[in-house]
């Protein structure tokens, strides 16, 4: 394609997110689950303009386009493919009644869900090194 | 615009925009509001479609259509058929490049 596409400074990505749990802290971090779709969003604040890169599988992140924090995830064929096989993930959530009939919000500020806190962590890893040749 | 709202694809086949994919971009992919109506266009004429045997979607990508500080980016739809071939817009975003693993089942001469 002639047309040069976005493309973000490794470093300047991690120096981005270095302070992500800092953030996460003051902004709060929220998981919306929209039964129609069987999508999950993970929100650090509320909903924010946002590049949305994929990482693996049905995982997505949402990345600011211009300070390159990581603003959320989202999350395709969350109760259909993703949760049975994430264990991790499963036994975090294990307490939030999901289901296909109904939407949902829960907010996880709370020790149980620090492995999803962890995705944000592997996230950064991930990325930096996907971005790392285009720098 | 309203929904729902019915596309076709590169290949002819119907694709459905339904009013809970509307009310899920405005909610959470705040960025598209603007761009809800290009989906039809991306569907019709992408510069790439891949497919993900993982979700069993199509993943659809287009240049040149975003504006503002998402312009160089394509914009994404992805898109589930079901038996009879009829399609379903699951959710559309911006990003900087294709994913990583997915099949390429589709791309135009100037990609």
């Amino acid at each position: 394609m002639a047309q040069d596409t976005f493309q973000f400074d490794t470093e300047r990505f991690k120096e981005a997110n270095k302070d992500y749990i800092g953030r996460i802290e003051r902004e709060g971090l929220k998981a919306i689950y929209d039964a129609t779709l069987d999508t999950l969003f993970v929100e650090i604040g509320g909903p924010k303009e946002a590049l949305t890169e994929h990482m693996v599988d049905n995982v997505m992140v949402r990345i600011n386009p211009d300070s390159l924090q990581i603003v959320g995830f989202e999350i395709l064929d969350f109760l259909d493919d993703f949760l049975p096989e994430n264990r991790l993930v499963r036994e975090a959530l294990r307490d939030w009644n999901l289901s296909r009939t109904s939407d949902s919000e829960q907010t996880l500020m709370e020790s149980q869900y620090a492995p999803i806190k962890d995705v944000v962590e592997s996230a950064i890893g991930h990325l930096s090194q996907r971005t790392a040749g285009a720098t | 615009m309203s929904f729902p709202r019915e596309c076709r694809d590169y290949k002819g086949l119907r694709v459905i925009v339904t009013q809970a994919v509307a009310i899920h971009v405005s909610q959470r992919h705040v960025e598209m509001m603007i761009h809800l109506e290009k989906i039809c266009d991306v569907l019709k004429t992408p510069d790439l479609v891949y497919f993900r045997k993982r979700t069993d979607s199509y993943i659809f990508y287009k240049l040149g259509v975003l504006s503002g500080s998402i312009s160089r980016n394509y914009m994404v739809v992805i898109a589930k058929y079901d038996e009879n071939g009829e399609g379903l817009v699951r959710t559309t975003f911006s990003t900087g490049k294709p994913a990583n693993g997915d099949m390429l089942v589709h791309m135009t001469g100037g990609a």
